[in-house]
């Protein structure tokens, strides 16, 4: 059963639709990533769950129950919500402690409910800090750590990472994600980074002008994104065109073997790769179309990012980027192979 | 694909106070009305024969040289000033930046009547220019000081690798920075220069203002008073509005986060002494003299047997203004505040801005408006302690606003959101988490307004219920009559209400190196402040 149900929502900011029609469920205990670039309305969707405002139209039902739409506007003090916005936003004046424990009751103060919580954010011994005591990851888990105390049905995060550096980014994602499975929390995330996403959500949801896209698992995304556009939102890809048939795209690389999710007929389609899946060998003198199961192709350019290389080739008049994991990139200007890994996925035109 | 972000405005703002938001903006109609009105009803033939009267002529001359003489020596005095201290390697530079900032703690009044009372050599123009330059310098010296720390070494080092000089670099690249600050300053002194009355009276410079009072004095609910009044408001809004849009505009641009490197300072070698000198002056003439003259006049006041007994009853009265006065002006700028970060839109810019404008009104403008108001529609108000609260409101406001913005901005309006997401209710949450940050900036508003409201004395003198004195009404009426014993020890209490502000505002974060303190506003923004 999902936890969280959002049907038919609309919501307009003067003459701008910023929501239009958003269907979004979230089952129990699961963590959704709401994927998209700024503008996509996806920081409107989490306040409208969250009621700071509420939808022109559709509904929102929290755990069954209708808290927005139909007549109902359940005010954010008593959705059971737990939110944690940009840069935390922790109460300047209050310790560690304190802000964990504003939204206990007096009795709920007294168990050990402070000590548990500081135990799950591994901010054990910070209780006496204040806000402007803590780094910038402290105060992100603190943040998740005051949305968790009252025990909410569902937590909201808003790019809580973003004002962190890429490094300590990726370290508190993780811990806070822990965090949120340890206690089995339904979470939504808004994010605009892949990688966070992925690594983060059980389900992701890309958002474009106000609209779901996609919503479906990491890798599903990831290898079977619905169009060109949610291919470039959720990772670097490479577009090719293409002439479908008998499961087969026809591409400057070849033949690709289609996916089976590329419901195509035959025609002309845009076929989407990774990178990664190219793969690069030296090109020898007499080579052949299509032998050895690849193409020649010219290197014309090569960056290294230390983990791996990112090599240009062109072939057939179109360049593409490969990622080369280890070993010596092959130098601007030689002649190597390149062959296609696994299959690809297609749209039409 | 859209990139516009389209944002509600954040956080909450309940539409009952919105009122409260708009009834400031609305007084600041009053005035525009007051002379049109008064000019209707003294008919329009005569109010064109007023202005085109010779005398009309030689108040506008009078104003505009008083204005821009006094503007330009100190946008010079501040701009060296500021030089000096940031930019070269001078022993003591601390110690600089207090003595180019001290004649914050003398009132231009106070040490116009010290002058004025050492004889009529420095009386007249142009003793009135040098004194009230003096006196205002730091106006334009401090926000000088800020956008000069704000200015990255990297600008300079690059245009000198480009081939441009030093004084190119200076001219080309320094000076365009700092120029909003400089131009905001100086269009706070020249606003200063034409609502002055205090000390041009004492002066005997004859300015529209001081012509306005004479009106008034002369027959009160005069035509000429407001036919006068409308030119000086003619003269004020746009300086008002320059200032107020450097001030809302781009003023205090900074490059990135944190600070700016620190400069090099440039080293001088012996003309460092001709700095010294030039600052010894300064203090000897801005404030030594004053400060000599007042001990002088104190030490024969109290010979003469003039005491205490006459100081309470002023003392009491300016306390019993200023301090509902103050209290007022932060509760009217708290909604005005709030609304104006958590809604946006045209109406409650406006609202927000329009104080500023009134604020560049001289005080004499705003009590004959109110005069003119209360005895033709609300009797019963005039001669009440009401009006002068009404008064002080309008003037003071963004002292208010400033501070508290400062407080406000520190404030993300999405702590109130998380504060309704764990169980409390709009006002609850205003209270529990917001109210307790942005108390720094009310307490510190309150305190400034107060300690300004103290030392008002135009809007107080016109409006204030007979019998009732202020210390500065006190002062200003001794002194013009000459009794310079005894107005000193009034003078030497209006010096320490002054000086109060200036260490707290001003001098503690100009200091060396130190991070600005964050809940206090920024030395500039109370400056609008100091017109008596």
């Amino acid at each position: 059963m999902s936890y969280l149900q959002v049907s038919g929502l609309d919501k307009s900011f003067g003459t701008t639709k910023v929501l239009r029609g958003i269907d979004l469920d979230v089952p129990e205990s699961r963590i959704v990533a709401l994927l998209g670039s700024s503008g996509s309305g996806k920081t409107t969707l989490l306040r409208l769950v969250a009621g700071f405002s509420y939808p022109d139209a559709g509904r929102i039902l929290i755990g069954g129950r209708l808290v927005a739409g139909e007549g109902a506007k359940v005010p954010p003090e008593a959705r059971r919500i737990g939110y944690v916005p940009q840069e935390g936003a922790l109460f300047p004046h209050l310790s560690v402690a304190e802000n964990i424990c504003f939204g206990l009751t007096r009795a709920e103060r007294q168990g050990g409910r402070l000590d548990e919580l500081l135990q799950i954010t591994g901010l054990a011994g910070l209780e006496g800090r204040y806000p402007h005591q803590l780094s910038g990851g402290q105060q992100q888990r603190t943040a998740l750590a005051r949305a968790l105390a009252p025990q909410p049905a569902i937590v909201l995060l808003d790019e809580p990472f973003n004002a962190l550096d890429l490094d300590l980014r990726r370290a508190v994602c993780s811990e806070v994600i822990a965090a949120l499975r340890a206690t089995r929390t339904t979470a939504i995330l808004v994010t605009h980074d892949p990688a966070e996403a992925f690594a983060s959500a059980d389900l992701v949801a890309v958002m474009r002008q106000g609209r779901i896209a996609q919503c479906a698992a990491p890798i599903v995304l990831y290898h079977t994104p619905i169009d060109a556009e949610a291919a470039r939102l959720t990772g670097p890809s490479i577009l090719l065109e293409a002439t479908i048939s008998d499961g087969m795209a026809t591409t400057v690389l070849g033949e690709i073997a289609l996916r089976e999710e590329a419901a195509l007929e035959s025609g002309f389609a845009i076929a989407m790769l990774r990178p990664e899946q190219l793969a690069i060998t030296r090109g020898g003198l007499g080579g052949n179309e299509g032998g050895d199961g690849g193409v020649l192709a010219r290197v014309v350019g090569s960056t290294f990012y230390g983990d791996h290389h990112l090599v240009t080739v062109e072939t057939g008049g179109k360049r593409l980027p490969a990622r080369i994991a280890a070993g010596p990139a092959p130098a601007p200007g030689a002649t190597v192979r390149v062959s296609v890994l696994g299959s690809c996925m297609a749209f039409s035109r | 694909m859209s990139h516009v972000k389209v944002r509600e405005g954040r956080g909450s703002f309940p539409p009952s106070l919105l009122a409260l938001v708009i009834i400031p903006a609305l007084l600041a109609f009053l005035p525009a009305a007051y002379v049109v009105m008064r000019g209707a009803e003294a008919g329009w033939a005569g109010t064109v024969a007023e202005l085109l009267r010779p005398e009309t002529g030689r108040l506008l001359w009078n104003t505009t040289v008083l204005a821009v003489s006094v503007t330009l020596v100190a946008a010079a005095l501040a701009l060296a000033a500021a030089w000096c201290t940031e930019r070269l390697a001078v022993p003591g530079r601390d110690v600089l930046r207090v003595v180019a900032s001290l004649p914050l703690a003398m009132p231009a009044f106070v040490s116009s009547y010290a002058w004025a009372s050492l004889g009529e050599t420095f009386q007249g123009m142009a003793g009135a220019v040098v004194i009230l330059a003096f006196a205002t310098m730091p106006l334009i010296y401090l926000p000088v000081v800020a956008a000069l720390r704000g200015v990255d070494l990297g600008f300079e080092e690059v245009s000198r690798s480009l081939g441009r000089g030093r004084w190119r670099t200076f001219y080309e690249v320094i000076l365009p920075q700092i120029a909003p600050a400089l131009g905001g300053g100086a269009l706070l002194v020249s606003s200063h220069m034409l609502a002055e009355f205090g000390a041009l009276s004492f002066l005997q410079v004859e300015t529209f203002t001081t012509a306005i009072f004479t009106q008034y004095d002369v027959q009160f609910d005069n035509a000429a008073a407001a036919q006068l009044s409308a030119v000086l408001m003619v003269l004020c809004v746009p300086l008002a509005f320059g200032e107020m849009s450097l001030r809302h505009g781009k003023r205090f641009s900074r490059v990135g986060r944190g600070n700016a490197r620190a400069l090099p300072p440039l080293d001088i070698g012996r003309w460092q002494y001709a700095v010294h000198a030039g600052f010894g002056l300064f203090a000897l003439l801005s404030v030594g003299v004053p400060f000599a003259t007042l001990a002088y006049w104190l030490g024969r006041g109290t010979s003469l047997g003039l005491g205490m007994e006459h100081v309470l009853p002023a003392l009491v009265g300016s306390l019993s203004y200023a301090l509902p006065g103050g209290l007022v002006t932060t509760l009217l700028a708290l909604p005005l505040v709030l609304a104006s970060i958590r809604l946006r839109g045209p109406l409650v810019t406006f609202a927000e801005r329009m104080p500023f404008i009134i604020h560049g009104l001289p005080g004499l403008v705003i009590a004959l408006t109110l005069v003119f108001f209360a005895i033709r529609y609300t009797p019963w108000l005039y001669q009440s302690p009401v009006l002068v609260i009404v008064a002080y409101a309008m003037l003071f406001l963004p002292l208010a606003q400033s501070s508290i913005r400062a407080s406000a901005e520190l404030a993300p309006p999405e702590i109130e959101d998380v504060a309704r997401t764990l169980g409390r209710k709009p006002l609850a949450a205003f209270i529990a988490v917001t109210l307790p940050s942005l108390m720094p900036g009310i307490g510190a508003g309150l305190a400034l307004t107060v300690l300004e409201l103290m030392r008002e004395l135009t809007a107080t003198l016109l409006l204030a219920p007979s019998g009732v004195t202020t210390l500065a009404t006190e002062f200003w009426s001794y002194t013009n009559d000459r009794s310079y014993a005894a107005a000193a020890p009034f003078a030497l209490l209006l010096v320490l209400v002054s000086g109060v502000p200036v260490y707290i505002f001003t001098l503690r974060s100009i200091g060396p190196a130190r991070p600005p303190l964050a809940a206090v506003p920024r030395a500039q923004d109370h400056l609008i402040a100091g017109e008596v």
